[in-house]
C-alpha cells in the first residue's frame, strides 16, 4: 500500500512539471525529455510572441510571467522615446523607462482592461515624468537657479547659427523644454508619438475638449519659440 | 477680445491640421486661411512644426533593456501591497511576525555557531550583487552526467567545464577548466543509455525522472554568476551530488546496479558504486530524503580580488522569467562565463595544493578547495545523512598554475 502511495506521489510530481512546461508528454517518460522540453519552451515562446497585448496581460495575470517580457519588448522603445522627448537625456530616459516598467510589472495583476495596455503604460510614464519634473522644480527652487532663461538664451543662439551647422533635432528638444506641462506632454503624445485625441484623453485622464485645447496651446507656444526656424523657407 | 478670438482661431487651426473638424467647420477655417494673411502664416508654420516634430528621429533599439530590467525587478523589493490588504490578515500577520521573531532569534543563535566554525575562512558577510543561475537550462542528461561523474559543462560546446574532484575524502575540490580536451567529455551516460542498459521498468523510470528534476533544481540553485566576474558556489554541492547519486542507485535492483557499474566503468567513473539492498518501498523515503538536504544559506563567493563565505541575495520572483527567457538568459550567462574564465585569479593565491593533470591545451581557471570542519566531508556508509553543519573550515583558492604561460602560448598560437 505504501509503495502505491509513494509512486503516485512521485508520478504527480513528474506530471505537474511536465504540464508546467506545456508539453503533451503526459505521464509517459520520454527519453529525449531534456531537448524536447527545451524545444517546447522555445516553441511556446514563439506562440506567446504572436499574442496581442490583451492576451499577454491575461497570460501574465494567470501567473505566466514570461508574458511580461514580450510586453516590454513590444513597448519599450515607445516609452523610452516618450521619456527621451520629455527630458532629452538618453540615459536618464532609459533609467526612467525601467522604473515605468517595474511599476507596470507590480501593478499588472490589477490591470482591468478598461483601457488598452499601451495607453495605460503611457499614463504610468507621464505620471512618473511629472513626479520627476516636480522634483526637479523643487530642487531648482532651492538652488535659486533660473533654468528656463538659460534654455531660452541657448535656443536663440542656436537658431541664429547657420542652418548648415545646426542640429534641428536639438532645437526641437530645446523648444520642447520651454513648453510647460501639461501642454508639452499633450503635444509630444500627439505629434511625436502619434496617438489619437481619444487615446491622449485616456492617457491624461481628461476630457476630449481639454486635450484639444492643450494640444493647440502647446503647439502655439512651441511655434512661438521656434518661430525663426519655421519662418525660413524649407526644402 | 481680439486675443480671445486669436486663441480660438489657433485651436481651430490646430484641429484642422489634424483633421478633427466637421465639414462645415473646416470650410470656415479654409476661408479664413484664404482671406487672412496672419491666419495663413500661422497655418503654414503649424504644418511645418508638425512635420518637424514627426521627423524627429526616434531612440534606437536598446537590446540590453530587458536584461537590465529583469535584474532590477529581481533586486528591488516589492512595494505594491496595499494597506487594506494587509489589515485584512491582521491575525495572520501577528502569527507571522511572531514566527519571524523566533526565526530571527534562532538564526542569530545559528549564525553565532556558524561564525565560530568558520574562523579561518573570510568573515561571514552578505554579498550584494544581482546573481543569476548559470545552469538554469540544464538538461536531464547533463544533470545525470554531473551526478555520476561530477562534470558540468558551462557552455554548449563543452569547452568550459566545472568539475568536482572528490578523490580526497577530507577535501573537496571544485575545478573550473577551460579548453577541455575530449577526455573529459567522453563520459557520456545519457538518461536513455541508463534506461536501456539497466532495463529500468516504468516505475523506476518515473522515479529517476523525479530524482533528476530535483537534481536539476538543486544544481540550478547552487551555482550563480554575476557581473564583474563573480562566481558563487554552494559548498554543499558535493554532498548534493553524492546523495542524489546514491538515491539513483538505491532505486535499482542489485542486478541492475551491476550493469550500471559496468556502464560507468567503461566511462571512467571516479568513485565506486556501492551495492545497496534497498526495496522499492523505500523509494518514497528516498525522494523525501533528497528534498531534506539542507539548503545552504552561505555560499562561497569568488570575485577577482576577494574570497568570501557569505550569504547572497536572490529572490525567486523572477526565476521564471530567467527560466523562460531562454535566449537572453543563455546569452547573458555565456558572456559571464566567458568573462570569468578570462580572469586572472592569481591575486587570490593563498596556497597551491596539488596541481593535478595539466596539459598545454587544458587550462585550469581556478580551483576552490573546501575542507570540512573536523569530520570528513562524505559518509560513505551512511547513505542519506548529510552533515548539517556544512560550513567549510577552510577555503583555498588555487589559481591555474602557469596560467599566464598558457595565455602567452595562446597568443602566440593565434
Amino acid at each position: 500500500m505504501e509503495i502505491a502511495l509513494g509512486s503516485r506521489d512521485i508520478g504527480v510530481r513528474a506530471r505537474s512539471f511536465v504540464s508546467c512546461e506545456q508539453s503533451e508528454q503526459s505521464t509517459n517518460y520520454k527519453m529525449e525529455a531534456a531537448p524536447s522540453t527545451a524545444r517546447t519552451v522555445e516553441l511556446s515562446i514563439d506562440e506567446i510572441r504572436r499574442l496581442n497585448d490583451e492576451e499577454l496581460v491575461k497570460l501574465f495575470q494567470q501567473g505566466k510571467e514570461i508574458a511580461f517580457r514580450f510586453l516590454v519588448e513590444r513597448h519599450q522603445s515607445r516609452i523610452r522615446n516618450l521619456l527621451y522627448s520629455i527630458f532629452h537625456e538618453r540615459e536618464f530616459a532609459d533609467d526612467l523607462a525601467q522604473e515605468v516598467f517595474i511599476k507596470a510589472y507590480r501593478a499588472l495583476h490589477r490591470f482591468r482592461f478598461e483601457s488598452s495596455f499601451y495607453t495605460w503604460l503611457y499614463r504610468i510614464a507621464i505620471n512618473r515624468s511629472r513626479d520627476e519634473m516636480r522634483h526637479r522644480k523643487l530642487q531648482r527652487f532651492f538652488s535659486f537657479e533660473q533654468l528656463d532663461e538659460g534654455v531660452e538664451a541657448e535656443l536663440q543662439a542656436r537658431i541664429a547659427t547657420h542652418p548648415k551647422n545646426r542640429d534641428d533635432e536639438e532645437l526641437v528638444a530645446l523648444g520642447l523644454k520651454m513648453v510647460p506641462e501639461p501642454f508639452k506632454s499633450a503635444v509630444i503624445l500627439r505629434d511625436i508619438e502619434g496617438l489619437t485625441y481619444e487615446e491622449i484623453a485616456d492617457v491624461l485622464k481628461c476630457e476630449l475638449g481639454t486635450v484639444k485645447s492643450r494640444i493647440a496651446r502647446g503647439r502655439a507656444m512651441l511655434r512661438k519659440v521656434l518661430k525663426p526656424l519655421l519662418e525660413e523657407p524649407r526644402q | 477680445m481680439k486675443k480671445l478670438l486669436q486663441e480660438k482661431m489657433s485651436e481651430l487651426l490646430s484641429l484642422y491640421v489634424d483633421g478633427q473638424l466637421s465639414e462645415a467647420e473646416a470650410r470656415e477655417v479654409e476661408q479664413h486661411i484664404r482671406e487672412n494673411e496672419n491666419v495663413r502664416q500661422e497655418f503654414k508654420e503649424l504644418l511645418q512644426l508638425k512635420q518637424l516634430l514627426a521627423s524627429k528621429p526616434r531612440v534606437e533599439e536598446n537590446t540590453s533593456f530587458w536584461v537590465a530590467l529583469s535584474q532590477r525587478i529581481e533586486t528591488q523589493p516589492s512595494y505594491t501591497t496595499t494597506t487594506a490588504g494587509v489589515l485584512a490578515f491582521k491575525p495572520l500577520i501577528i502569527i507571522a511576525a511572531t514566527m519571524i521573531l523566533f526565526l530571527g532569534i534562532g538564526y542569530g543563535i545559528y549564525s553565532y555557531f556558524q561564525q565560530t566554525q568558520t574562523l579561518s575562512s573570510e568573515q561571514h558577510r552578505h554579498f550584494h550583487s544581482s546573481l543569476v543561475p548559470v545552469f538554469s537550462h540544464i538538461s536531464k542528461d547533463d544533470a545525470l552526467q554531473f551526478i555520476l561523474f561530477g562534470t558540468l559543462p558551462f557552455d554548449r560546446e563543452r569547452r568550459t567545464v566545472l568539475e568536482l574532484d572528490e578523490t580526497d575524502r577530507q577535501r573537496c575540490k571544485i575545478n573550473i577548466w577551460k579548453n577541455t580536451p575530449r577526455v573529459h567529455n567522453n563520459n557520456n551516460c545519457t538518461v536513455q543509455k541508463l534506461v536501456t542498459e539497466a532495463k529500468l521498468n516504468e516505475e523506476q523510470q518515473r522515479l529517476l525522472d523525479s530524482i533528476l528534476i530535483i537534481a536539476q533544481e538543486r544544481i540550478r540553485a547552487s551555482i550563480f554568476m554575476g557581473e564583474n566576474n563573480v562566481l558563487a558556489i554552494d559548498p554543499s554541492l558535493p554532498s548534493i551530488k553524492r546523495v542524489i547519486a546514491k538515491s539513483i542507485y538505491s532505486t535499482l535492483h542489485p542486478r541492475q546496479q551491476s550493469s550500471i557499474q559496468r556502464l560507468l566503468a567503461t566511462n571512467n567513473l571516479r568513485h565506486k558504486v556501492h551495492y545497496q539492498q534497498q526495496l522499492l518501498s523505500e523509494t518514497k523515503k528516498t525522494v523525501h530524503q533528497i528534498r531534506r538536504i539542507p539548503r545552504n544559506r552561505l555560499f562561497v563567493v569568488i570575485t577577482p580580488d576577494t574570497l568570501m563565505y557569505s550569504t547572497i541575495s536572490l529572490s525567486d520572483s523572477l526565476n521564471e522569467i530567467h527560466r523562460t527567457a531562454y535566449a537572453d538568459h543563455e546569452y547573458h550567462c555565456r558572456r559571464l562565463v566567458e568573462q570569468f574564465i578570462q580572469q586572472d585569479f592569481s591575486m587570490l593565491s593563498q596556497q597551491t595544493i596539488g596541481n593535478g593533470p595539466s596539459t598545454d591545451k587544458m587550462k585550469r581557471v581556478l580551483q576552490v578547495e573546501i575542507t570540512t570542519f573536523g569530520n570528513s566531508w562524505f559518509q560513505d556508509d551512511d547513505t542519506f545523512r548529510v552533515n548539517k553543519s556544512l560550513s567549510p573550515h577552510n577555503l583555498t583558492i588555487v589559481p591555474a598554475e602557469a596560467n599566464k604561460n598558457n595565455q602567452h602560448k595562446d597568443k602566440h598560437g593565434n
